[in-house]
């Protein structure tokens, strides 16, 4: 593993944390933090962000594990884990964006045999009280590392709401308040707007946001995390967010398009209109339910 | 006065005898050994049970963390195998790919599911990183808790990653079933439900007794003094020959008469000891003639 020298930024997480490839530079709030950073360090502070759409918790932890092995976050550094919905599972190890059951086309990437045995994972072994018992291990990894390497406290960002348990009471966990899913991304729809619409039909495909959020909160959130960061305080996310910022006609709001949204994504989508048909996610396909639910 | 308690949490190697049997296995000598040099009487708590997997330790373990366990206490864990699987919440004791009717505790399709999670989901990287975070649980809480160290046993061989190094785990030096309970035999290479035992293993804890004898009270000074305990050194190899049943004496002085006529009412020497994983082709044999 080969980083570079001076202080970093470390992410790990999934679509709210990834940067889709070619959007590096683009003012996303992985970006802006990291420049905000370097800016108020008076040196450069480089971003180092392993997130992965669509990944699960063993896989950011896999890489956490990683990381801590090698020493590679320093105390000069700093570290954000962006925590996926838990009930996500790292099914097979080549795919490791595969993991959330909701996945439109699930099946069309895996055999027979592994879309059985996704099935009868989540119909029979997957539950409740064993996703809490990993999910209460897998913080009190981190929590102790950072403690046993003497590191700042990471700030804990929840995608989705989810119970932590006891993990809340970590002092070595800086978790923010609210979850990016329910205080920021939903809220930015126009309220007038039916909710429960199906989001890959509303954007004719692949959510048009960058990391499911417009480009006005990820300035808004990248100053609160860049401030939680240097001071270490805790991050509020319930406050301070643009809402019913997206119009009900932002297919044919170029402006708002450029303004706000990953604009190369949404012409592609726009783009294959035409033959854009909204399915069902596998599990609502297949009717998945689990017999622990 | 009420004295530190011993808390156990493990698999076969370090269940209570079964029935209430008052047996001194070396949990119950490792008490003793504390007690002998504490002067304190010590109360042993003993959650492991047959077939468990490390996530029910770990479910037992956070539980313990919640207010249970003081800084007088002390700790065992015995780590079972990583790939056994809490498949089923309320069956925590079928979790081993190897247990000859697996089947017989779950529905058909549960069984399915199994299966397949054992041929295209599971896999060492998974298991190694939920062991990681398990045992980061166990000293993050010795450490934040100010607890004494717990000894950490491993039962089988395994991978543990930086777990290895975390400095509030006592780790033993060695393997419960490669340096003790696998030597006992004259052959360890050989099935030993079927060359020896004629059905299941006999043996408290898979030991016998004249090892309890060593191990427990060396348990007890690793528990005490906070020292390594050695899993490696000084254990009687060669104990159990394929005629050792014949021997009454032997029997009784070494392991439990009461399997050993469980195995005789039973007809298990008749019975196929293959495991359910071999049966299916998910696993490969694990002895010579297991396969059979």
């Amino acid at each position: 593993m080969t980083l570079p020298l001076g202080p970093k930024l470390f992410i790990i997480g999934d679509s709210f944390s990834a940067q889709r490839p070619g959007t590096e530079s683009q003012p996303t709030w992985q970006r802006l933090v990291c420049d905000q950073l370097s800016v108020e360090r008076g040196q450069p502070v480089h971003l180092v962000n392993s997130s992965l759409v669509g990944s699960s918790q063993d896989w950011c932890w896999g890489i956490l594990q990683e990381w801590f092995w090698n020493e590679a976050i320093g105390t000069d550094d700093y570290l954000i884990v962006a925590l996926t919905h838990p009930s996500r599972f790292w099914f097979l190890d080549r795919l490791p964006e595969l993991s959330n059951s909701n996945v439109i086309d699930l099946d069309r990437h895996v055999s027979r045999d592994e879309a059985q045995a996704i099935e009868l994972f989540i119909k029979h072994i997957q539950r409740p009280q064993l996703d809490q018992l990993l999910i209460l291990n897998r913080l009190a990894y981190l929590a102790y590392m950072v403690g046993h390497q003497g590191l700042r406290r990471p700030l804990m960002i929840k995608c989705f709401e989810q119970d932590v348990y006891l993990a809340d009471t970590f002092e070595e966990l800086n978790w923010a308040k609210g979850t990016l899913f329910d205080e920021i991304q939903s809220h930015e729809f126009d309220t007038s707007k039916n909710h429960t619409e199906d989001v890959n039909e509303f954007w004719r495909g692949l959510d048009g946001r960058f990391n499911h959020m417009c480009l006005a909160n990820h300035s808004r959130l990248a100053s609160k995390i860049t401030q939680s960061l240097l001071e270490d305080t805790q991050l509020d996310l319930n406050d301070g967010f643009v809402k019913n910022i997206i119009p009900r006609d932002w297919a044919i709001d170029t402006d708002f398009q450029r303004r706000e949204l990953d604009y190369e994504l949404v012409q592609k989508n726009l783009a294959n209109k035409p033959s854009w048909a909204p399915i069902l996610p596998w599990k609502k396909r297949r009717g998945i339910t689990s017999s622990h639910s | 006065m009420t004295g530190p308690r011993l808390f156990v949490i493990g698999d076969s190697f370090t269940v209570e005898p079964l029935n209430g049997e008052d047996k001194p296995y070396w949990i119950k000598q490792a008490a003793d050994e504390i007690e002998q040099l504490s002067g304190e009487p010590v109360t042993i708590s003993n959650a492991s049970m047959m077939g468990s997997s490390q996530d029910w330790v770990s479910h037992h373990v956070q539980a313990l963390y919640n207010g249970q366990i003081t800084p007088n206490d002390y700790l065992v864990v015995a780590l079972t195998h990583p790939n056994r699987f809490w498949y089923k919440q309320d069956r925590p004791d079928v979790t081993n790919p190897h247990l000859t009717d697996l089947d017989e505790f779950l529905s058909k399709e549960e069984t399915r599911a199994v299966e397949l999670f054992m041929r295209h989901i599971q896999r060492p990287l998974l298991d190694t990183i939920h062991l990681q975070n398990r045992l980061a649980y166990i000293a993050y809480q010795t450490r934040r808790q100010k607890l004494r160290r717990p000894v950490v046993i491993k039962c089988f061989e395994q991978q543990l990653g930086q777990c290895e190094f975390f400095p509030e785990l006592n780790w033993a030096n060695g393997v419960l079933m490669d340096n003790i309970q696998r030597p006992e035999f004259w052959d360890p290479d050989l099935d030993e439900n079927a060359v020896y035992w004629q059905g299941i293993d006999p043996r408290y804890n898979h030991m016998c007794m004249t090892n309890h004898n060593i191990l427990g009270p060396r348990l007890g000074q690793a528990l005490h003094n906070d020292t390594t305990l050695d899993l490696v050194n000084g254990y009687i190899a060669g104990i159990v020959q394929p005629g050792s049943l014949d021997d009454p004496d032997w029997v009784k002085r070494e392991i439990n008469p009461y399997t050993v006529q469980w195995n005789i009412d039973n007809d298990r020497k008749y019975k196929s000891m293959t495991s359910w994983a071999v049966k299916m082709g998910i696993r490969e044999p694990r002895f010579k003639n297991e396969a059979d």
